[in-house]
């Protein structure tokens, strides 16, 4: 499948994107690889010691001769791992790409961790767990979305205290596990750079396919619920906010795009553009910032969206207010014509800016290929935005949000039962 | 070093300089032009394939020109730029609800204003830059409730621990200069703000000989200078008001400060007094705080994350005009004694001043500096927005030279820069609780 920018292929359980780039002289590369077992052999907390430990050593090489190699090739190189996945991230100059996909390979593998550096990193976690009591807007993340997934769900986040429970029994037997794992996952690969890059990259591919398989993330739809948790937080002036909840569709679903339309007109994430910004805050001066986004793991699963931003105590009820009222007149009297015009502009503009470093077109074409979304999909989607009529978008906004049915959580300088405290 | 690679190399092409304009200067393929009508600066950066064009426009006034009882003011007029002007043409919502990237931003000794767009956009891009420039309203209607605003991201910020401690270490490192307090301002301040006070702050800097702009995309010198031209012509030259400026005294002691808050987050920031970036031990110091901390081969990371005393160590030197502070960011673990920490860091850097960095480790650290450095001109939006920061130091050929000064600098050079800015005793030292 080739667009003018990307092209997508697909061997066997890997997925492989090449991307033009706009600087031939650096190369961007991600290798994201779906777990087998998550959530249940592999855990939110194995994955964070994953992370920590994935530059640690292999069988060949020492943490040392690891960092002396990133550093003597110029690679920028970091790993990531959470929600069921690992996440490998390279930037390198052209000439030394080759061997940032040989370290690479090695880290995927071969890896070799010893038991002194899981201690450490594992403390480091803990420790980490520890401090996070303070961090209002993780809490609150977490309250709102273990309200709106179900126990078990791959989308439910660990506590903080079922975080630190779960570090405390870590071994590093556990976190070999994911080691094991990864070469069994499900592999989406995305290059920015050159024919010359285009062509390492399928050298990984190959070594890849060899043992990646198809991993199932299942289609479940979680109902919609009605809840709200308020968490005390002292020592905090501002209550961290989020408000939402389930939609009854997945991407593939004729409404999603109108949904997504008329939700970005409510909120669009940075700047000013989105309702909220333009009445919560610039009239109302209630907040810094308060916008709204959707998400999903796959094309194929069900998403949720709600509205982020956050209150001093003493505005609580007053910015809780501002955006209820914000929530219903877009359900009763949906968007206008004026905001369709103006929104596929923005969205024409994100595209082409999107395109506009190695970086962001990396960013962008990675990220759709792990939710199933090939670039032609993407070229569709483009233009399905731009032929969405308000009424389409109106109907999509009223049948699937209920101001009355919502999800809300608040941590910070609140009581219990969600009645802001003024500092 | 073959990550090495020259950046922006590109054979200098003859330019027919546009009437009302004079050729300043090149660097690397970016030339510098001023409009001499009115002083405006702009720098002309390629962008070869490019679908967007960047327009940054750079004013030469940050928090460290603000006096006693205006401390912020130039952050707050940042956000009344982003309110109605005189003008008839678009204005910057117009721009924005085409899907502009932008955004605005105030530091130390400048604040910015910056659009991405496609390249077609350049004309309206500009004109709603010089509108601003000169045709802001500044009325109670508009100002009092973005106050409320700025209030409000005051509160954000100042409810983050690690800001917080941030703002009592700089203050208390500097008694005299205006870099002691941060750019958003003491709240008192902030709160007896008038639209008079904010009047005649804009109407000392905001004109075109107090501004660089930067416009970086795949468009003709000859067009972005034309259009220039079209949009900042009429615009007269300002009054050239001298900038509050002070000179900050020696430190001639230890200076501490601690934060005491309801949090269990434990830090310990270390603030030495720094070189300004124009000066080559800035570069020194740059590699000597890369080599302490950077990644878990450094002797910090060894010493403290290592041994269970501390989860993070991290260090910050930023290029300013004049000389600012480096940092030391220490996340401390529960019920570890500071002073232990304090003692190990003291313990470390004498290590350094006492022994030069072997050349090999030397090298590494300056071919990933380099290489990073490069990945981080992705785009002319990166660029843009990065040769803005160079603009505000003074001299936007750092940009490029600053990369080539790196790889020369010598292991001798870098233990004369720990020897002279590191020094335990002309430390300030914050921290969060006990």
């Amino acid at each position: 499948m080739t667009t003018p920018y990307a092209t997508q292929t697909q061997s066997g359980a890997v997925h492989l994107t090449t991307v033009e780039p706009l600087d031939a002289r650096i190369v961007k590369f991600r290798a994201s690889v779906r777990l087998p077992d998550f959530p249940h052999l592999i855990t939110p907390a194995s994955l964070s010691l994953y992370e920590a430990l994935s530059l640690s050593g292999t069988r060949t090489m020492t943490k040392e001769e690891i960092d002396t190699y990133i550093r003597r090739h110029g690679l920028q190189l970091s790993i990531h791992a959470g929600g069921g996945y690992a996440h490998f991230e390279l930037t390198a100059m052209a000439e030394q790409f080759k061997n940032g996909i040989s370290l690479i390979a090695k880290l995927i593998t071969q890896p070799k961790w010893p038991q002194k550096e899981f201690t450490i990193k594992r403390h480091t976690e803990l420790e980490g767990n520890r401090e996070a009591h303070d961090d209002a807007r993780r809490i609150a993340s977490i309250a709102w979305n273990n309200l709106v997934f179900p126990a078990g769900a791959r989308g439910r986040l660990q506590t903080l205290a079922e975080e630190r429970v779960s570090l405390t029994r870590l071994t590093l037997d556990d976190v070999r596990h994911i080691a094991t794992s990864l070469p069994k996952g499900e592999w989406y690969v995305t290059v920015v750079g050159d024919s010359e890059a285009k062509k390492i990259a399928q050298s990984l591919v190959r070594h890849l396919k060899a043992t990646a398989s198809t991993v199932l993330v299942p289609s479940t739809i979680h109902p919609q619920v009605s809840a709200t948790s308020y968490i005390p937080l002292p020592g905090k002036t501002n209550v961290e906010v989020r408000i939402g909840n389930m939609l009854p569709i997945t991407p593939l679903d004729d409404d999603f795009i109108p949904f997504m339309f008329g939700l970005t007109v409510l909120g669009k994430p940075g700047g000013f553009s989105g309702r909220l910004m333009s009445t919560v805050r610039e009239n109302e001066g209630l907040t810094y910032g308060i916008y709204a986004t959707a998400s999903f793991e796959t094309k194929s699963t069900g998403v949720h969206w709600h509205i982020y931003t956050f209150f001093t105590g003493k505005d609580l009820a007053r910015g809780l207010a501002a955006t209820a009222r914000e929530l219903r007149t877009i359900v009763k009297l949906g968007i206008t014509h004026k905001e369709l015009s103006i929104f596929k502009d923005i969205i024409t503009t994100d595209r082409l800016i999107a395109h506009g470093s190695n970086e962001r077109r990396a960013r962008l074409y990675h990220a759709l290929a792990i939710q199933g979304i090939t670039p032609n999909d993407f070229e569709h989607l483009s233009e399905r935005y731009q032929s969405l009529t308000v009424h389409e978008v109106n109907a999509a906004l009223k049948r699937y949000i209920n101001p009355k049915k919502l999800v809300i959580s608040g941590v910070g300088p609140v009581t219990t039962d969600g009645r802001g405290i003024s500092g | 070093m073959s990550a090495r690679q020259k950046s922006g190399s590109k054979t200098q092409q003859k330019i027919s300089v546009p009437v009302g304009f004079e050729k300043v200067s090149d660097s690397h393929g970016v030339a510098e032009f001023e409009l001499s009508r009115n002083g405006l600066r702009v720098l002309v950066v390629p962008i070869p394939g490019s679908p967007t064009v960047t327009t940054n426009i750079v004013y030469r006034v940050g928090s460290q020109h603000e006096g006693r009882g205006e401390t912020g003011l130039s952050h707050m007029l940042e956000h009344m730029l982003f309110k109605r002007t005189k003008g008839t043409g678009p204005k910057w919502k117009d721009l924005e609800n085409r899907g502009a990237l932008m955004n605005a931003t105030t530091w130390l000794d400048r604040t910015m204003y910056y659009f991405t767009l496609p390249s077609e956009h350049l004309r309206d891009m500009l004109t709603v830059e010089a509108d601003r420039m000169r045709g802001t309203h500044l009325t109670d209607d508009e100002f009092l409730p973005e106050r409320t605003n700025v209030l409000s991201e005051y509160e954000m910020y100042n409810s983050r621990p690690d800001m917080a401690l941030d703002w009592e270490l700089v203050s208390t490192a500097f008694h005299y200069h205006g870099y002691r307090h941060d750019t958003i301002g003491f709240r008192r301040d902030i709160e007896s703000y008038t639209t008079k006070k904010l009047k005649a702050y804009y109407d000392t800097h905001y004109w075109p000989n107090r501004a660089t702009l930067v416009i970086a995309g795949d468009l003709p010198t000859t067009t972005m200078l034309r259009e220039v031209k079209r949009a900042f012509g009429d615009i007269p030259r300002g009054p050239n008001a001298p900038l509050f400026h002070e000179v900050e005294p020696p430190q001639e002691g230890i200076r501490r400060v601690a934060l005491m808050r309801e949090t269990p987050i434990r830090e310990m920031h270390i603030a030495y007094k720094a070189p300004a970036f124009s000066d080559r031990s800035w570069s020194a110091l740059y590699l000597a705080l890369t080599h302490l901390t950077d990644g878990e081969t450094s002797p910090l990371y060894r010493a403290l994350v290592e041994k269970k005393l501390a989860t993070g160590v991290a260090a910050n030197l930023y290029p300013t005009m004049d000389p600012f502070l480096a940092f030391l960011t220490i996340t401390v673990g529960e019920r570890v004694p500071y002073e232990r920490i304090e003692k190990m860091v003291v313990r470390e850097v004498a290590e350094l001043s006492n022994h030069p960095i072997p050349k090999a480790r030397l090298d590494l650290l300056k071919t990933e500096l380099y290489a990073h450095d490069l990945f981080s001109r992705d785009g002319g939006h990166n660029v843009a927005t990065q040769l803005a920061e160079y603009v505000a130091t003074g001299n936007w050929k750092r940009y490029f030279d600053h990369l080539e000064e790196i790889t020369s600098i010598s292991g001798k050079e870098i233990q004369t820069a720990v020897q002279t800015y590191l020094v335990p005793e002309k430390a300030t030292i914050g921290i969060i609780g006990v």
